[in-house]
């Protein structure tokens, strides 16, 4: 699946400025934990979490997830996107619940 | 091996969660770059991560001193923080001492040394309270 893909199915919006036009995911993981998250997200997920402090862009970066998906619409701070972009990271926000987002993957796979 | 070995060194500021991590993303781009195996690199990565949030978290920071040498990874974190009482407890998977604050920030869920055990080869940990804590550990490159 793509990120366009997942952009679609979660009615995400984009937060970050990395180029996603090329870019898949090959899986899911949903965790608040960030220590469970760094050892059980794997390269290629999407990442969901309602976390959003600055810490996530350097577990999306440690364990090379495709994306990080912030749920519930939970409001991010800039500093967070500025530390995402110059890691590359990829950060999208719904206002979907993770459960109701990780359905909506569930579906893409 | 001494001469085929490749030394990186980060000082790690303490209390200060924005650049948590950054250290770690370093050492994995490094070793990403030496060509180690991505398994080990991912190994090395959550090892060192723990090790620096606990610097972060618990001990007004520290170093991390890391060595490739053709064999392995090895691992040096040393701080001043307050050491730890028991690391028998410390090593159970769920025992934290992490503030409420630090644990809305999604760590403190108690598996930052077991996590940090669990990716290594070889892991020993010399906490002495009131002075400070080494930890050595070694991720296998040929395993």
């Amino acid at each position: 699946m793509t990120l366009n893909d997942i952009i679609k199915a979660t009615s995400a919006e984009v937060l970050t400025n990395a180029d996603i036009s090329t870019k898949d995911a090959t899986g899911c993981y949903v965790c608040d934990l960030l220590s469970l998250a760094m050892s059980k997200v794997c390269a290629g997920d999407v990442w969901i979490t309602v976390q959003a402090n600055v810490n996530i862009a350097a577990v999306a970066v440690l364990t090379e997830a495709a994306c990080v998906l912030v749920a519930e619409g939970m409001h991010i701070e800039d500093s967070v996107i500025a530390k995402a972009n110059n890691e590359g990271v990829v950060i999208l926000r719904t206002q979907m619940s993770a459960f109701a987002a990780a359905v909506a993957i569930g579906k893409l796979l | 091996m001494a001469d085929n070995s490749y030394k990186l060194h980060f000082d790690i500021d303490g209390e200060d969660f924005s650049v948590a991590g950054e250290a770690s993303s370093n050492i994995k781009k490094v070793l990403s770059k030496l060509g180690v195996a991505p398994d080990v690199v991912r190994k090395v990565a959550v090892a060192t991560y723990e090790g620096e949030i606990n610097m972060v978290i618990h001990a007004d920071g520290g170093t991390i001193d890391v060595e490739v040498t053709p064999e392995c990874i090895k691992i040096l974190l040393k701080d001043r923080g307050p050491g730890i009482a028991s690391v028998d407890q410390a090593m159970q998977e769920g025992y934290s001492t992490a503030s409420d604050e630090v644990r809305n920030l999604g760590f403190g869920a108690g598996m930052g040394l077991p996590n940090m055990r669990k990716y290594t080869d070889y892991m020993n940990v010399d906490s002495v309270v009131g002075v400070g804590t080494t930890i050595e550990m070694h991720v296998n490159i040929n395993k």
